[in-house]
């Protein structure tokens, strides 16, 4: 097939270098626009991540892992929204393969107790064993109602940013929250009733 | 209502955080119940500090900087041109449809010809077995039906042991027939007039003879004729 190129009058046609400076110049504009995005976006991988993995260490190499993709993919995913969204999917995905590693589980069990210790040396026993039970009953979660329940603990995400977030309507994230709640209670009941027996 | 009712319920309140107003007249009236209400309250916002705690986990200083490093590598990012997405498609599709052509080869059975009896023949009144021959020979001329008694011979045909197709009452004219031919000194030029007419016949045909031509000087009446 024939190919036409359509030439303004008196405009010359671009030259090569000159194509090449545009293409140089977008480039630099996404990675801009990804620096800035970067400290925002950078904690809510981190936190994802370490709401399923529950250790720091873990959960910086899945934030780290999840941003370089997403750098790659930086192109199309220019939208505020669907970048977190994305985001959020591929951190929660990745933590929970790094989690299914049970290779590395046991290590990373007596990790996260050593760092439990160090990190609240103020909190009592109590409140301690406490968090370390909640945690764990998190884990028993099924995949769907645990991250709705972690995004919708972090600071600034109201239900309609969690939605969001999901792709799903408000009125899920509601249900899925209240079952979530409701059966991290029915795991926690008993400790209570042994520590308020003690 | 009994405390028992309200049980469920109650947990299903402090949960979800609304009271009905049934629930908040039995909570006025009963102590027992608005201890266990506040209890279940209190590990419900034991419950979400926690949570709250676990999710805004405080962000390591070495995040950002090993991030950045880590992109630093990393090529700038393009977006995808419409050739790049074109090509793919195009080559998807290339490639699904040879898949498929030889999936459906590899399924197809092969097409292997029966062996053929060798020479057939068949005799007059007996409509089934001529258009079985005529199948199995590949094709002989409707008319050939019409004949008292044709000897069909296919082409890979072995004289020492022809096979005969005929009708009982024939029996004794077709085997007086046959020896007719076969001691007749002309048998030969007989069997090819009998002889199904194939497409493999070649036609003869003669070269066409061009007259000879005696060559005639023009009259000059003519010659001025032609001049006007």
């Amino acid at each position: 097939m024939q190919e036409f190129i359509l030439i303004e009058p008196g405009s010359a046609a671009p030259k090569l270098e000159e194509v090449e400076w545009t293409r140089e110049a977008e480039r630099s504009s996404l990675r801009s626009e990804f620096e800035e995005r970067l400290a925002d976006s950078s904690s809510l991988a981190f936190r994802v991540a370490r709401g399923v993995l529950r250790n720091d260490a873990d959960a910086e190499d899945i934030a780290q892992e999840a941003l370089v993709k997403a750098f790659r993919n930086f192109a199309d995913l220019r939208e505020r929204h669907r970048f977190r969204a994305w985001l959020v999917r591929v951190s929660f995905r990745l933590a929970l393969d790094r989690l299914r590693s049970s290779r590395r589980r046991g290590i990373r069990e007596a990790e996260w107790i050593r760092e439990q210790e160090r990190a609240r040396p103020v909190e009592s026993e109590t409140s301690r064993e406490f968090q370390q039970h909640l945690e764990r009953a998190m884990a028993q979660l099924p995949e769907k109602l645990r991250l709705v329940l972690l995004l919708s603990a972090m600071d600034g995400h109201s239900l309609d940013e969690v939605a969001r977030l999901l792709a799903i309507p408000v009125g899920t994230v509601k249900s899925r929250l209240f079952f979530a709640r409701k059966k991290l209670v029915e795991k926690l009941r008993c400790l209570v009733q042994l520590t308020t027996n003690r | 209502m009994s405390c028992s009712t309200y049980n469920k319920s109650l947990t299903h309140a402090a949960a979800s955080g609304e009271l009905s107003p049934a629930q908040r007249e039995h909570l006025g009236a009963c102590e027992s119940c608005r201890i266990a209400f506040a209890e279940e309250q209190s590990l419900f916002a034991a419950i979400d500090s926690g949570l709250r705690a676990a999710a805004n986990s405080e962000i390591p200083a070495t995040l950002i900087p090993r991030i950045r490093v880590a992109f630093n590598d990393e090529p700038a990012p393009q977006r995808r041109s419409f050739s790049f997405l074109v090509w793919s498609f195009a080559s998807a599709v290339v490639t699904a449809g040879v898949v498929l052509g030889l999936i459906h080869l590899s399924s197809k059975p092969a097409l292997v010809e029966p062996s053929r009896p060798a020479p057939v023949a068949v005799a007059q009144n007996s409509p089934e077995r001529t258009s079985l021959n005529s199948a199995r020979t590949g094709g002989v001329s409707p008319l050939q039906h019409n004949r008292p008694a044709v000897l069909i011979e296919s082409h890979d045909s072995r004289p020492e042991s022809p096979e005969v197709l005929v009708p009982d009452e024939e029996r004794a004219a077709f085997a007086q027939y046959v020896a007719q031919i076969s001691t007749s000194p002309a048998n030969i030029s007989v069997r090819s007039a009998l002889a199904p007419r194939g497409p493999q016949e070649s036609v003869q045909i003669s070269p066409v003879e061009i007259a000879s031509l005696e060559p005639r000087q023009l009259d000059q009446k003519e010659g001025r004729q032609d001049q006007f």
